[in-house]
């Protein structure tokens, strides 16, 4: 099957990626031909026992090495998505499906981060949907997103969860990997996030940039900085939002970027915003502000150590 | 509905006059000063030019448009899509506050002004707008029941009509039952539709006051001069038009709100030490 | 319940005159005579000024009805022209306090022409003190000849400031006719409790 096939009217496929998607894949082996990754895990977590994988259905170029219980917050399980072909090609679509059912904690990373490759035609699409029922911690923390020059990316996470549930999403979005002069030079990336609580819309941050036709170093976008991360920490019911707030934006006053938290609407978590000239510090700060909201949230600190970034 | 009363009311509606508390706000262009960000009236211009490109015109634009749309199908529902949508679209808390304190206050301030009936042709509806509904005559007892097609009556003040005119009522209520927020763009899509005005004259309207509104601030902060500051609006002018045009008819979950430095100077200034400014 | 449940008493007058000091002075005035108040200052400015404006009531008041409201560097448009941020912000006290019975709204410190608007205000003061000068009532500024009292701070510096306080009697006396003017000193409380019934006679007991 290839990206052809995806159905035109795809609510979340944005009308530029359709006409993309109409377009041809030549069966050039430098470029890629269009790969179907799949990985729908379902975790279920009994009492105080340890959360354990209860399904997955995983297709290449997705690898699953299996479950990880070293975490140090009790009954959290790790699970670790490989992506072993080094990259995301056009006409690539991945999916990603999450659901913790009630009561699980999972962390759910890639091992490194995801290249988003140079195109001629097409594009590539990561999607996750992340499920979490009441009572059930969800981590999705992937490593970041590198899009190259002439690259199409779409990127769509969708959130839904109960009130009394909590997930934390991190992004980094890195313009190019290659050099740090013309880091603008990828043609169209569009990402979005949505998260609901029940039914109730809280977060709807998207991003739509076609540097060609608007240079996005401006003051009110990314200034001289080159790389965006984002925390989202959407917690509806934990104790005391207002402090997470003022602990994740003071956390992150000494790293070597711009960087805030605020309230979610409707006080459903909280969001910090990271700029920074290089990846790993950008992704330092993430990982400090995914730490402090672990501590928050669940009383122990991220396993920082291991993540080899 | 006359050319010159809907020019009127866009001029009422975009005049900083207005008394909806935008004085108030800076969307993080005090923080911009304050961390010696913006030194510049040009680089006070571009900041702008990012915030019209990045959030007014792809998130307030899309749900004025929308609201806009919705209210002449008489669809309350898709009014409140707009605004749930733009206020999980703005992730800085003072944004949405500054945001919303001003939407429900023209809402208050028009069930206020214009929404009473007027008994007879002698006595204005209230305090300083006595005018409008003197002229008529007919006031909030002969609005048009029906929703998709706003009144028309020479002389008559639009907004008169619009404030007890039911989407905007409904929508009032809904705020009041905590139902919605009542963000800025979205009021005023549903109340320039209703007064008559196209839902490119209401984004257009949007868009001008924000901008004004923001190099007001940036002016009352103390570095700009005042020939500066009006060369960097007539420089905007296009960018306000052009935004306008591209996103005042967009699809609302095509909604993108993409200005991450104002974002991070937005939270900054939440806890900043010194602020005249609420956002 | 909202802001027009409330009385609302508006302390306008140039900075320094001593207005915050009148503000808490009268708390715990009318904290005792069994009102509920609240406190709203504008354009606080810094974080500190905040806490201390906060911490000065904390026996008295609980701190979500002691409040700042920034007014974008446009102190007279906050009180005057467009009272809607303070108006929201009663609006929230009465939200979550539905007993109160009085709102106190410092000003910024401003001119000599600034005036509360009456929807805002149900009772204006200002605040103008000696060490200004004793020729402030004669300037006859919109401030002082409008509001419904006058409150000439700082008595006890007369003396230091070559201020005679039957000169600036006289001259309220002539400007605003018969509306009243107190003289007060803040440090030592004196004339505070004339302030007190002031504000009682003509919005609390109506
Ligand atoms: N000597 C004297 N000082 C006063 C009196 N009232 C206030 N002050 C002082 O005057 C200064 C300014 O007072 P403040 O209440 O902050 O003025 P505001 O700007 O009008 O709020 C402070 O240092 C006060 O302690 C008074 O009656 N006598
Ligand atoms: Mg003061």
């Amino acid at each position: 099957m290839s990206a052809a096939d995806d159905p035109a009217d795809d609510p979340v496929v944005p009308p530029a990626f359709r006409e993309y998607g109409d377009q041809p894949l030549p069966q050039s082996p430098a470029f890629g031909h269009g790969k179907n990754g799949i990985a729908d895990l379902v975790l279920g977590r009994e009492g105080d026992n340890p959360t354990r994988l209860l399904s997955d259905l995983v297709k290449v170029p997705y690898h699953l090495t299996g479950t990880l219980d070293s975490d140090p917050a009790p009954g959290l399980t790790t699970v670790c998505l490989q992506e072993p072909t080094g990259g995301v090609a056009q006409g690539d679509r991945h999916s990603l499906s999450v659901e913790a059912r009630s009561g699980a904690r999972a962390h759910v990373t890639t091992q490194s981060a995801t290249k988003v490759h140079s195109m001629k035609a097409n594009y590539a699409h990561l999607d996750a949907t992340l499920v979490a029922e009441s009572g059930a911690y969800l981590e999705y923390v992937p490593g970041p997103t590198i899009v190259n020059e002439d690259a199409r990316c779409l990127q769509t996470t969708t959130v839904e969860m109960a009130p009394d549930a909590s997930v934390v999403v991190g992004d980094i979005f890195v313009p190019d990997g290659l050099t740090d002069h013309e880091p603008f030079g990828f043609e169209h990336y569009h990402s979005r996030l949505e998260a609901s609580v029940d039914d109730d819309l809280v977060c709807a941050d998207a991003v739509d940039l076609r540097p060609a036709e608007r240079d996005p170093r401006d003051p009110a976008t990314v200034g001289d900085y080159a790389v965006v991360g984002t925390l989202y920490a959407f917690a509806p019911t934990a104790a005391d939002v207002d402090a997470l707030a003022d602990a994740l934006h003071d956390r992150l006053a000494d790293h070597e970027v711009a960087a805030g938290a605020s309230l979610l609407k409707d006080d459903a978590g909280v969001t910090v915003r990271v700029l920074g000239d290089r990846s790993t510090d950008v992704t330092a700060a993430v990982e400090a502000a995914w730490d402090e909201t672990r501590e928050a949230l669940l009383g122990v600190g991220a396993p920082l150590e291991g993540r080899g970034r | 509905m006359t050319s010159s009363a809907a020019l009127l009311t866009a001029m009422r509606l975009s005049d900083s006059m207005l008394p909806v508390g935008t004085y108030t706000a800076s969307y993080g262009v005090e923080q911009y000063l304050n961390e010696d960000e913006i030194e510049t009236a040009d680089e006070l211009g571009e900041l702008l030019g990012g915030y019209l490109r990045g959030v007014i015109g792809p998130a307030e634009t899309v749900a004025l448009g929308h609201a806009h749309r919705s209210a002449a199908a008489g669809d309350l529902d898709g009014v409140l899509a707009a605004d749930e949508r733009l206020g999980a679209a703005t992730l800085p808390a003072e944004f949405r506050d500054s945001s919303t304190k001003a939407g429900r206050k023209l809402l208050e301030l028009l069930a206020e002004t214009d929404g009473d009936p007027v008994d007879d042709g002698g006595g204005g509806a209230a305090a300083g707008d006595g005018g409008g509904g003197a002229a008529t005559g007919d006031g909030g007892g002969a609005v048009d029941g029906v929703n998709g097609d706003p009144a028309a009556g020479d002389g008559a003040d639009p907004l008169a009509r619009a404030a007890v005119d039911g989407t905007v009522a409904e929508f009032a209520a809904a705020c009041e039952a905590g139902r919605a927020d009542g963000h800025y763009p979205v009021v005023l899509g549903v109340v320039c539709q209703r007064a008559g005005l196209s839902s490119r004259e209401a984004a257009l309207a949007n868009a001008y006051g924000s901008v004004s509104g923001l190099l007001a601030a940036a002016q009352r902060l103390g570095r700009f001069g005042h020939t500066a500051i009006q060369s960097q609006l007539s420089a905007l002018f296009p960018v306000i038009e052009s935004v306008s045009d591209r996103y005042h008819d967009a699809e609302l979950d095509a909604m993108c709100s993409f200005a991450p430095l104002a974002d991070v100077m937005g939270m900054s200034h939440e806890r900043a030490d010194r602020r005249l400014f609420m956002s | 319940m909202g802001y027009r449940d409330v009385a609302k008493v508006g302390l306008g007058g140039p900075v320094g005159s001593g207005k915050t000091a009148l503000v808490q002075r009268l708390v715990p005035r009318l904290d005792d005579a069994g009102y509920d108040v609240g406190v709203i200052a504008n354009d606080i400015m810094t974080q500190e000024d905040a806490d201390r404006l906060r911490d000065s009531f904390a026996d008295r008041l609980p701190t979500d009805l002691v409040a700042g409201v920034e007014t974008g560097a446009c102190p007279h448009t906050g009180i005057r022209e467009d009272p809607s941020m303070n108006l929201a912000k009663i609006d929230e006290f009465t939200e979550r306090h539905p007993e109160l019975d009085v709102v106190l709204i410092e000003s910024g410190g401003d001119n000599l022409a600034a005036t509360f608007n009456p929807e805002l205000a149900d009772y204006f003061m200002f605040v103008i003190s000696v060490a200004e000068g004793d020729d402030i009532p004669r300037k006859r500024g919109p401030g002082v000849t409008q509001a419904d009292l006058l409150v000439v701070n700082k008595t006890d510096l007369a003396p230091h400031v070559d201020v005679d306080l039957d000169v600036l009697r006289d001259d309220a006396e002539t400007v605003r006719g018969d509306d009243p003017t107190v003289f007060t000193n803040c440090k030592a409380e004196e004339g505070v409790g004339e302030v007190v019934d002031s504000i009682e006679r003509s919005i609390l007991f109506a």
